[in-house]
């Protein structure tokens, strides 16, 4: 006991010049070590020798302690353990704050309407999925065909492109749905407003996009794409391709894709 | 396997520093464009509707610092807009919010004013697509029924400068406020159109009349020609 206490006591003394507590923990611990080494050290030399005694004779070697303390408080300075720990913090903090902006940007799955039909994004993909996929329809409505549409086109740093197309019939009247996506090569530039600046032309006919209760007006937006499912009552069955225009009140800037019809993949 | 190498407390700070430095831009880019990253904003809103890429040709930042209004110009387009200080609840700086007003085809002439004032209260006209031998011209504008919104010049007042062909093809007409004149008004027709509020509440010039004529270096005509501002597209973000 006595021992240990000289031992406290020596490292006590030691460490107490340096004034940022995390150095100070880490140096003692490293002056416990050293001690620990040198102590079995000469036990181990010294095969009889008591460890009390080896104990004694390892902190003897080990100096004064009121010098090491000078010594040791001249070389950690405070100033820049303190800087450190701030820079440390600073950086989870920034880290966090972006990781919270992110997911609020790229990961909202939100959707943006207009004056009918503000739906979320997990009700979207619902809606995507009985218009395109296997689940049967929430609304009075049957799927007439399903279409491979495969139209894209290139523009500045990203794709336009009509991934899916199906007929459909509500209440007596063929409705086209079409599914227009842009895909962005970098995903900072994702913008959501975009997608509604597409029009859908049969011919020189501009078939007008009108929202119903189920299919409101939504846009889907992923990592680097945003997405938009367009219905259209005033397309007739027969129509073998339609041109999806972007940008249109600026002839000749943005492409016109032309979304084949005639390609009906299933009922 | 130990590593070999460590760095020193002040190269970590060093290091932390700036990489927090780095994600503070993100977090700003993230949370807004601050005000003064308005061409940053509006370049980005440019990018999202895939208008590029683009050069900057020509840029008006007005007397008050809170706007900036841009022209740009892609392989076969021109785009006009500006980016707009505006106070945000919640966050401790203003932001940039970007919008463009017009995306024109690089088809015959394109005519059209820059949305905001440049430095001295003026308006900017940029004309494109004039023929190879006009080297110069004159350019006049009527501003009529311009809504202040705290006062109105429904009068018309007309505005003419003269602008000169740059190497790059461009050319670019400053139309100066009047001090005095204003057609039986109280304020001069470009004070209400660069009104804060005014600007605000329509964010670009109007579909004004104006008349182009372009001379050739001997002072010959080379073209006249009339027509008005183009309209508003009002393509924003979010």
């Amino acid at each position: 006991m006595r021992e240990n206490m000289a031992l406290l006591r020596w490292l006590e003394t030691a460490t107490s010049g340096i004034r940022f507590g995390p150095d100070r923990l880490a140096v003692r611990a490293e002056l416990y070590a050293h001690l620990e080494d040198k102590t079995l050290d000469l036990i181990r030399v010294f095969p009889g020798m008591d460890p009390d005694e080896a104990r004694d004779r390892a902190l003897a070697g080990m100096g004064d302690a009121e010098e090491l303390k000078t010594e040791l408080a001249r070389i950690h300075r405070p100033w820049l353990g303190y800087l450190w720990q701030a820079s440390r913090w600073l950086l989870w903090a920034m880290s966090a704050l972006c990781l919270v902006l992110l997911i609020n940007c790229f990961f909202d799955g939100t959707v943006s309407g207009l004056s009918s039909g503000l739906k979320s994004g997990a009700q979207v993909q619902a809606l995507d999925r009985e218009l395109f996929g296997d689940e049967a329809p929430s609304w009075e409505g049957v799927r007439l065909a399903l279409c491979a549409p495969g139209a894209e086109a290139r523009m500045g740093g990203g794709t336009i492109s009509v991934p899916a197309a199906a007929w459909w019939l509500e209440e007596g009247e063929d409705v086209l749905y079409l599914q227009v996506r842009i895909t962005w090569d970098r995903p900072w530039e994702v913008e959501k407003a975009v997608v509604w600046h597409v029009q859908v032309r049969d011919g020189e006919d501009v078939l007008d996009s009108i929202a119903a209760p189920w299919s409101g007006n939504s846009v889907l937006r992923g990592w680097n794409w945003a997405q938009r499912t367009i219905r259209l009552p005033g397309a007739s069955r027969g129509t073998e391709e339609v041109q999806v225009v972007y940008l249109p009140g600026v002839p000749g800037v943005g492409p016109a894709l032309t979304v084949d019809l005639s390609q009906e993949v299933e009922p | 396997m130990k590593r070999t190498w460590k760095l020193s407390r002040g190269q970590r700070v060093v290091r932390n520093l700036a990489a927090a430095l780095l994600l503070l831009a993100l977090a700003l880019v993230l949370a807004g464009w601050p005000e003064w990253m308005g061409l940053w904003a509006f370049r980005q809103l440019e990018a999202s509707y895939l208008l590029t890429p683009s050069r900057v040709i020509c840029v008006n930042r007005a007397y008050d610092k809170s706007w900036a209004a841009y022209l740009t110009e892609g392989e076969d387009w021109i785009t006009v807009g500006r980016a707009t200080a505006v106070e945000f609840e919640g966050l401790p700086f203003h932001r940039a919010v970007p919008g463009i007003n017009h995306i024109l085809p690089k088809e015959g002439i394109a005519v059209a004013a820059l949305p905001g004032p440049n430095e001295e209260r003026g308006m900017t006209v940029a004309v494109w697509g004039a023929p190879p031998e006009a080297v110069s011209g004159t350019l006049e504008v009527d501003l009529i029924g311009v809504d202040g919104i705290f006062w109105e010049c429904p009068q018309k007042e007309t505005f003419s400068a003269q602008g000169e062909r740059r190497e790059d093809g461009w050319m670019l007409f400053q139309l100066a406020g009047h001090p005095e004149g204003h057609g039986g008004q109280m304020h001069c027709a470009m004070s209400c159109l660069w009104d804060w509020d005014a600007r605000r509440v329509y964010g670009f010039v109007g579909e004004h009349p104006y008349r182009l004529t372009l001379t050739d270096v001997r002072g010959g005509e080379v073209l006249a020609q009339s027509g008005t501002l183009p309209p508003n597209q009002c393509l924003t973000g979010r």
